[in-house]
């Protein structure tokens, strides 16, 4: 896709979310000017941008829809959801639209049959007779009618519209008594006719004299309908176009007639270049081409023609009779448009404004393709590894250098190289930060669609869309925020009546709220419906059999509502299409833990549900304590380590099979390590290196051989055989070489109770 | 006799009709390089004005002409410059 297109369909998407997000508010409050400004401003800019590419379906959708949100800016047509609904339609089918772009280049075969059905539809909306007659009718005809000149057609001296034939006959024609050329040159009106070779002369001697092989292009300037009628026998085998003549050109306005006189002067530097003779060529042909163009946008006819042998001669001569043509009508603001600009945007509408506002947008932000970021991250993550490297080198130096200033200078060099990565590191992470607000404000759309559906009136409300957090963390995110807010509108929230008769307001919440929390970003989805009746989340679980009712017995009450993120429990006896395939809210808590994150979930009956969701705020580089059991070395993320004990082997309490301590008033179960790992359990030791680490909210002590410092490194995900072992969550390289498993602490804990 | 063909030029007078190709391509081929008279021809079938341009026959008395035989010459275009 060529870097134009990309910038393209990137820049829609946003203008797209804009214009959503304008549309969502403008349901709330119909007479937000602001709003209406914003919405037209992102369509229009969509449109102006979509004709710069052969996406006429798209084009002439979004065209359709500009015109529809003009009458309503005008006050002329009043903003209904009705009108809304299309509008929302018709962004839908611009992203759907714009991935068919972004994939093929091109819009699917149907897009025409839907652009045209979408536009009448949304041209229907403009029902005032007066706006709706100038808006839908004249408009796209004047389009049709303003066909440029097209470019293999040459210059020619002709006042109003003219009708372009192109005009290929069978190539049986002289069969059939047909002479094309007669019927060519008895054309009414005709102006310019030529012959057109075919794309592949057959070599002299195997021409078939007696087949047609030539095909011909006309310019007529009788009426239309004469010109059709004269071809009306060979009706199939012609094409009209109405093109305008270059007297029919609009007037300019000031900045185009700059825009002209830059051009101007960019090719005469460009022929003023010495250049190779091939290169020269083509110089001289793209002036020619550039300069013809000018002078049809403003009206200029030029004299003399081209002269093959002497380009260069009529070049200067044309640029000569443009350049008093450009700056007569306007010297002012031609030498000085963009100053110009902005003061008459105020009152004019908004495009010129953002026209002149973009150069200093543009300097300030720069769009970069993630993928770019990811490798310098990926670097940046490999340097600091590589940097680990540095304290074994100290180790080895040690060993051979006497007076220690080897070492000495390592490890200096170290601590700057230390530095300098973290630093490089942060300012990476400071780049791949994005505010929440991006995924967010997205859910609006989905709410207003689903609480329509389902006929419930909800509120959305959003705290905290300033957070940042990294944007793979960010994307991750927002397909666990769809599920919980579709289960808060499905099972959560209740219908406007049982709201009343419950004593609640008619209109429920659905508050969304973002917020940093030490290393990582919370997110809290609360909803003010219903709540979780715990009871028939337990009871469905025993009959699913997923939980025993031994267990059962023993659970708390924040115990038993975790049992909702048990793979294949869902609550609600139909299954709806908008959410309860079973895959809820196991499908959420299972996503957030492969990010790393953390889930709970609080319900009271009656009042609401609240679920809250931690992630780290990025995934690269993480910082693991690393301890030794048996010979291996393994890492645990530092955020869940609470502490480091030695504990006397007396102090441990059995109960059965299950080994605890005390510590610090807390009793902590102990998981045994080399058990778990089926090492030779070590000599009796008296004293234990016990890990607590938190899981979950639940403490538990690791007992292993020894504590090792900790050390930042990138876990990557286990592949292969290793996958099938889901107590490790990934592997890390460490400086000298060897690799670090990583531990899950979860399935570790698991194990040990099962 | 509309059209002369012989060893030094090919010459067309009056109107040329598409049997005239019968005799006129063979020639052409023969003598890639001898000119062709089109100042007294006054039209031509589609199929003669065909292979004239396919076989890049060398065309003479086109050049001063603003007529259908421009089409014979290298643009193959005819300009109705002034139309009343």
């Amino acid at each position: 896709m060529n870097a134009l297109l990309t910038q393209f369909v990137a820049e829609s998407r946003d203008l797209i979310e804009t214009a959503s997000k304008a549309l969502l508010d403008l349901e709330q409050n119909a007479n937000d000017k602001d709003q209406i400004d914003q919405l037209f401003r992102a369509v229009h800019t969509i449109k102006g941008a979509s004709g710069l590419f052969e996406f006429q379906p798209l084009t002439k959708t979004v065209h359709a829809g500009e015109d529809l949100l003009d009458t309503i800016r005008a006050g002329d047509v009043a903003f209904t959801s009705e009108i809304a609904d299309v509008l929302l339609e018709m962004l839908d089918r611009c992203v759907e639209w714009l991935d068919q772009v972004e994939e093929n280049e091109a819009l699917n075969d149907n897009a025409a049959t839907i652009g045209e059905a979408l536009s009448d539809r949304l041209r229907a909306l403009i029902d005032t007779p007066v706006a709706g007659a100038a808006l839908t009718d004249d408009a796209p005809e004047a389009e049709e009618v303003a066909l440029s000149w097209p470019e293999d057609i040459p210059e020619l001296d002709v006042n109003g519209a003219v009708t372009l034939v192109r005009y290929t006959p069978s190539e049986n024609a002289f069969f059939t008594g047909d002479d094309p050329l007669r019927t060519v040159q008895s054309t009414p009106g005709l102006v310019w006719s030529r012959i057109v070779p075919p794309e592949d002369w057959p070599v002299s001697g195997e021409i078939d004299p007696f087949m047609l092989a030539i095909s011909f292009d006309i310019v007529s300037d009788a009426p239309p309908q004469e010109v059709e009628e004269h071809f009306s026998y060979v009706s199939d085998e012609v094409t009209f176009e109405a093109i305008a003549a270059a007297s029919d050109a609009p007037a300019l306005d000031e900045p185009l007639r700059a825009m002209a006189s830059a051009l101007l002067a960019s090719q005469r530097e460009l022929l003023a270049s010495d250049q190779a003779s091939p290169a020269e060529e083509h110089c001289t042909a793209s002036a020619g081409v550039v300069l013809r163009r000018i002078a049809r946008s403003i009206g200029v006819t030029l004299t003399p023609d081209l002269d093959p042998n002497n380009p260069r001669a009529t070049l200067d001569a044309w640029m000569a009779l443009l350049q008093p043509a450009l700056i007569k009508p306007a010297p002012v603001a031609a030498a000085k448009p963009v100053e110009a600009a902005p003061e008459e945007a105020v009152d004019d509408g908004p495009e010129p404004a953002k026209q002149s506002a973009t150069p200093t947008r543009a300097n300030s932000h720069l769009r970069v393709s993630s993928e770019r970021i990811d490798t310098l991250m990926n670097l940046a993550g490999e340097l600091i590894v590589a940097k680990n490297a540095m304290p074994f080198l100290a180790q080895k130096a040690e060993a051979i250098d006497e007076t220690g200033e080897l070492v000495r200078e390592i490890k200096a060099q170290h601590n700057t190289i230390n530095r300098i990565s973290e630093e490089l590191q942060s300012a990476i992470m400071q780049i791949r930060m994005v505010p929440m607000s991006t995924i967010l404000s997205r859910f609006n759309r989905l709410v207003r669609d689903m609480s329509r559906k389902l006929g419930k009136e909800i509120q959305y409300v959003v705290e905290g869309e300033d957070t940042e957090a990294d944007k793979a963390i960010v994307d991750e995110l927002a397909e666990p925020i769809v599920h919980l807010i579709r289960n808060s509108i499905d099972h959560g929230l209740e219908d406007p009546a049982m709201r009343e008769a419950c004593g609640k307001q008619r209109m429920g919440t659905i508050h969304v709220k973002a917020y940093q929390h030490e290393e990582s970003v919370a997110l809290e989805v609360i909803d003010d419906g219903k709540g979780i009746d715990v009871d028939t989340v337990v009871a469905k679980a025993l009959e699913r059999g997923l939980v025993d009712q031994e267990k059962v017995a023993n659970m708390s009450h924040a115990e038993a509502l975790q049992l909702i993120f048990l793979a294949g429990l869902s609550t609600k006896d139909a299954v709806s299409d908008l959410s309860g395939r079973g895959v809820g809210m196991d499908a959420v808590a299972s996503m957030v833990r492969r990010l790393g994150g953390t889930i709970a979930i609080s319900s009271e009956k009656g009042r609401g549900t609240k679920i809250t969701m931690k992630l780290p705020l990025s995934m690269a580089v993480q910082r693991l304590m690393m301890v030794e059991v048996g010979d291996g070395l393994y890492g645990v993320p530092i955020d869940r380590v609470v502490e480091s004990q030695k504990i006397k082997s007396s102090n441990i309490r059995r109960h059965r099979d299950a080994e605890m301590v005390v510590m610090r008033d807390r009793l902590i179960p102990l998981v045994r390590m080399r058990k778990l790992f089926a090492c030779d359990s070590s000599d009796a030791d008296d004293i234990l290196s016990v890990m607590v680490v938190d899981v979950d909210g639940r403490e538990s002590g690791l007992v292993v051989d020894k504590f090792h410092p900790g050390v930042d490194a990138i876990i990557k995900p286990m592949t292969g055989v290793l996958s099938n072992y889901p107590c490790y969550s990934g592997t890390a390289l460490l400086g000298d070489g060897s690799i670090l498993l990583a531990l899950n602490l979860r399935e570790i804990i698991e194990c040990q109770y099962h | 006799m509309p059209i002369s063909l012989t060893s030094e030029a090919a010459v067309l007078d009056g109107y040329i009709d598409i049997t005239e190709v019968d005799a006129l391509y063979p020639w052409l081929q023969d003598h890639p390089e001898t000119p062709v008279d089109v100042t007294d021809c006054t039209g031509a079938h589609t199929a003669v004005v065909q292979v004239l341009i396919a076989c890049g026959a060398s065309i003479q008395g086109a050049a001063d002409t603003t007529d259908w035989r421009q089409y014979l010459l290298a643009d193959r275009q005819f300009y109705a410059k002034k139309r009343t």
